[in-house]
């Protein structure tokens, strides 16, 4: 206000002056008010603000805990659900064994122990002397019945067995010694993926250092991210001129991991923070490790994924991690940055590269010396070729295991309760199987005009105990689809003929192996009024034959015109005693074996016979053990019935001719052990079937089309081949026949079953349950004395 | 030294020569009932002892020794599994399926024990003691199973 003016104060001015005064008096008024409240009251001032704060760190606070549970969740599905393994057979190893140098070169090979060139010093390592002599250090292990500790063993082979067997440090002499049992699958937890897992103690060391050096160095400093490392990566890669280092930790990456995320928006950081933040929290640094070791994207196996350093070492190197040189670690570790940009299959070069940058950190950072790097940067990057299936190469056998455990846990319990199944698989009898398998459909394909297309089954299993011991469902065994095997139900053709012979020779005192049978023209009225008229393979009919004659020579219409007599409910009763416990069709056309039967029901139906006529039903699985190595459940030897055993050796007797001069004479000049066993062809040559065991191996095999065409091929001139092969790949011992008591031997006359005598032309000895030998005398051609010089040589 | 024959030591002589058949007749029947006394047969765990070394390979001689001291401590579940491994070994040992039988009559199991030593009685050659005892074995299991 200007003193100095003389004019009056107008009413505007009077009015602003109020104004102005009533604003300073309100201001004064506010800032007493503040003045009174602080300092607090000075950020806090507005009410408003005051709680929409307070909203605001409640949302965070719930969002955190959201964010939480999300975490927990996958870490537990990661964690505490371990998978269950299956173990295929320990190898039992003792003096006398039957046991070639390879085939145990190759179990020890796929137990992943290391050949050394001098003495072996730790546990899993050998060495091969001579080719004869092994020294091996087993690993600690635990069997159903209890812990083996590791054990230092030295033995020699000669002419394929096992000559001595003792300590290896040593010279005292072991009666038996058995190795732990290659672990052939995993059953996991995560659909869909392939995992295997591995525990942080069975991770090398160097593999960790390395991985630490390269992507989180002061992984156990910090607390979920590191600032540190985010400013030294920053500065190197700003010094570089591109992006050499990553500053994300382990943890953040196993965040991003977790939940698979790749866009890198700046709420995904945030969130990427938070939870490294609320894991660290949780976890301990070795579980967090782990878990990175298991779940980190390490590539890309056509639509698989390859997650965690053990899939991948076996992926890129077919090797364990213990197996791994450390270069080949460097690369994994390396392949962390981008698995596809580094493929080392696809850019060679730019995995090479980056192997060595990483090899160049590791010297960075003590891990390696000069030298070492030295070696190793210029070491090839030694990648195998792409392998078709990696953690299940046992497909057919695996689902066959899940299949029998079905039975006693649910999926939920197999998958994630770390469950260790013991089976009675054996990988080098697979690996022969599959070898054969390999073979001979391409070359029965080659010899055969018709043979195209074609599928197969294999079953080899040990007959006395009952047990499967490899199974091929494929023509490609890797093959993890349909399986054949198991599912695949097939006219069985003459494979049914034994069953329907021994039901008739369980009758001694009506039939017996020099019974005669009628092999002349059979016209059948069926049921739907058709006429039914069966045919001999060969078209043609012998008039009367000997019932041993017509089982080995597979004769069809006496084979049914027998049934008939006998009776399809017998017929039935019998083969449900001999392990076949899917229904029997009760049609005539079932004697020539119109019945579906996999290979597997087959196999169940000739264990019988070649146990000597005691039934087990056929399995795979031995034992369970809980995740704490606590056995939990034995699947004992279960030897449920015995048949008559007189008559089950009278059949036997006949199988055992089929393979000399039956229809399986084949094996007589292309097998050095005597062996025993049945051929099946079907109608129109769509099945072709062998069924066959020696002393203690069953082996069935099935050739087809999965379209039921025709393959051009009988059982003699299809499946039985296979078998051979297999079998002469296998270490077989012959097939001993010893009559049960009650058994006595009688020379017969072929053409009229009567009794005759060694001496006279055209006789042959057949077995007969004492008592029922034939009563009538035939008519003796005495044989001249060079024939019976040849019957002496016979 | 004379003795100076009395009446009192010839009657204990006379005594001597009546008694000492008869007790010998005794011993003799126990013996020969033994096998249906004791249960189930022989030796006091009631196993048969092995045969001789030339008869059994020293591995399952092992495997069976490992069996039976199971046996002897009540663990049968891990006497059958160690007679399964001598099984699979080599199945033609009659010894082997006799002693899972035994196992199975033990543990109750009469139709597995019946099976199993029939199929010891299928593998027996010469020892008769053996098929006798598996025999009775199976008596025993069917006299044991509900009718």
């Amino acid at each position: 206000m200007n003193i100095k003016s003389s004019k009056k104060p107008t009413k505007k001015t009077q009015k602003n002056i109020k104004k102005r005064s009533i604003g300073q008096v309100k201001k004064r008024k506010l800032v007493s008010k503040h003045k009174k409240q602080g300092l607090l009251s000075r950020l806090f001032f507005n009410r408003w603000m005051a709680s929409s704060l307070l909203l605001m760190l409640t949302a965070f606070a719930l969002y955190l805990i959201y964010l939480n549970t999300q975490i927990t969740e996958k870490m537990s599905g990661r964690i505490w659900s371990l998978p269950s393994y299956v173990y295929a057979r320990p190898l039992e190893l003792y003096q006398s064994k039957v046991l070639r140098v390879a085939d145990l070169d190759f179990e020890l090979h796929r137990l992943g122990y290391k050949k050394t060139q001098n003495r072996p010093l730790h546990p899993a390592q050998y060495r091969i002397l001579n080719n004869e002599h092994f020294e091996i250090i087993s690993r600690d292990f635990t069997f159903w019945d209890g812990r083996r500790a590791s054990r230092g063993v030295r033995l020699s082979i000669a002419q394929n067995e096992i000559i001595s067997l003792s300590e290896l440090y040593s010279d005292k002499k072991i009666p038996l010694f058995r190795l732990e049992p290659v672990k052939i699958a995993g059953i996991y937890p995560v659909k869909k993926q392939e995992r295997q897992l591995v525990k942080l103690q069975d991770v090398p060391d160097d593999l960790v250092l390395a991985l630490l050096a390269v992507e989180d160095r002061r992984f156990y400093q910090h607390w979920g991210i590191d600032p540190r490392s985010i400013l030294r990566a920053f500065w190197a890669n700003l010094m570089a001129g591109k992006t050499v280092q990553g500053g994300s930790t382990l943890t953040q990456q196993l965040v991003k991991n977790l939940f698979l995320s790749s866009d890198r928006t700046l709420v995904r950081k945030i969130n990427e923070a938070l939870m490294s933040l609320l894991i660290e929290l949780s976890y301990d640094k070795s579980v967090i490790l782990e878990t990175y070791l298991n779940e980190v994207y390490l590539g890309q196996n056509g639509a698989k994924q390859i997650h965690g350093f053990l899939l991948a070492s076996h992926f890129y190197f077919a090797k364990n991690l213990q197996q791994l040189s450390r270069g080949q670690m460097a690369l994994l570790v390396g392949l962390v940055k981008g698995p596809s940009w580094y493929d080392p299959r696809r850019h060679p070069q730019r995995a090479q590269q980056r192997r060595n940058q990483v090899l160049a950190l590791m010297q960075d950072q003590a891990v390696l010396s000069n030298a070492q790097v030295e070696k190793y940067s210029t070491a090839a990057l030694a990648i195998v070729s792409k392998p078709v299936a990696l953690s299940n190469p046992y497909p057919a056998l695996i689902s066959l295991v899940k299949r029998q455990l079905r039975e006693d846990y649910s999926d939920e319990v197999l998958k994630s309760s770390g469950l260790k199944i013991f089976t009675s698989i054996d990988p080098v009898i697979q690996m022969k199987a599959e070898t054969s398998v390999k073979k001979l459909l391409p070359q029965l394909e080659a010899n055969n005009k018709i043979a195209d297309n074609l599928q197969v089954s294999v079953i080899v299993a040990s007959s006395q105990q009952g047990e499967i011991q490899a199974m091929v469902s494929d023509r490609n065994p890797m093959f993890s689809g349909y399986n054949r095997a198991l599912d695949a139900r097939r006219q069985v053709g003459s494979l049914i003929k034994p069953g329907i012979y021994l039901t008739a020779l369980q009758q001694a005192n009506k039939y017996t192996l020099a019974s005669m049978l009628d092999d002349s023209p059979l016209h059948l009225k069926t049921s739907q009024g058709s006429l039914w008229s069966p045919n001999n393979y060969d078209k043609k009919f012998k008039g009367e034959i000997l019932l041993s004659e017509a089982l080995k020579t597979s004769r069809n219409v006496p084979t049914v015109r027998l049934g008939l007599a006998l009776g399809l409910p017998a017929i039935s009763a019998t083969l449900h005693d001999l392990g076949i416990k899917s229904e029997v069709p009760a049609y005539p056309s079932m004697t020539l074996g119109a019945v579906n039967l996999s290979a597997f029901d087959v196999a169940n139906m000739y264990q019988t016979f070649a146990s000597g006529g005691f039934h087990v039903p056929l399995k795979v699985i031995r034992e369970v053990l809980n995740k704490t190595d606590e056995p939990l459940k034995r699947y004992p030897l279960n030897l449920q019935t015995s048949m008559d055993l007189k008559s089950v050796f009278l059949v036997n007797h006949v199988l055992q001719q089929v393979t000399k001069s039956g229809t399986a004479r084949y094996l007589a000049k292309h097998l050095s052990q005597n062996v025993a066993g049945k051929t099946g062809t079907t109608d129109d040559l769509r099945d072709s079937w062998f069924a066959g065991f020696s002393d203690n191996k069953l082996g069935v095999v099935w050739i087809g089309r999965d379209d039921n065409k025709s393959t051009g091929l009988t059982g003699a001139s299809g499946a039985l081949r296979l078998w051979s092969d297999l079998f002469n790949r296998l270490n077989i011992n012959s097939l001993s026949l010893d009559a049960p008591s009650g058994i006595k031997k009688a020379w017969v006359d072929k053409e009229s079953g009567g009794l005759s005598d060694k001496s006279c032309l055209g006789t042959v000895e057949l077995p007969f349950v004492i008592g029922s030998e034939p009563k009538e005398k035939a008519a003796c051609e005495s044989a001249g004395i060079f024939q019976r010089l040849k019957g002496f040589f016979n | 030294m004379r003795i100076s024959w009395n009446i009192s030591t010839a009657q204990g002589f006379f005594q001597l020569i009546l008694i000492l058949p008869l007790a010998l007749l005794l011993i003799f029947m126990v013996s020969a009932c033994s096998p249906s006394m004791l249960s189930p047969v022989g030796s006091s765990s009631g196993i048969l002892p092995l045969p001789d070394s030339a008869a059994l390979p020293r591995v399952i001689r092992v495997l069976l020794e490992q069996a039976d001291a199971e046996y002897i401590q009540g663990d049968l579940a891990a006497s059958l599994a160690s007679l399964e491994r001598a099984v699979r070994i080599n199945p033609r040992v009659a010894e082997t399926w006799s002693r899972m039988a035994q196992v199975y009559f033990k543990k109750g199991e009469y139709d597995h024990a019946t099976q199993h030593a029939k199929r010891s009685n299928s593998i027996v050659k010469s020892n008769r003691r053996l098929r006798v005892f598996n025999t009775q074995l199976i008596e025993k299991s069917k006299q044991e199973l509900p009718h």
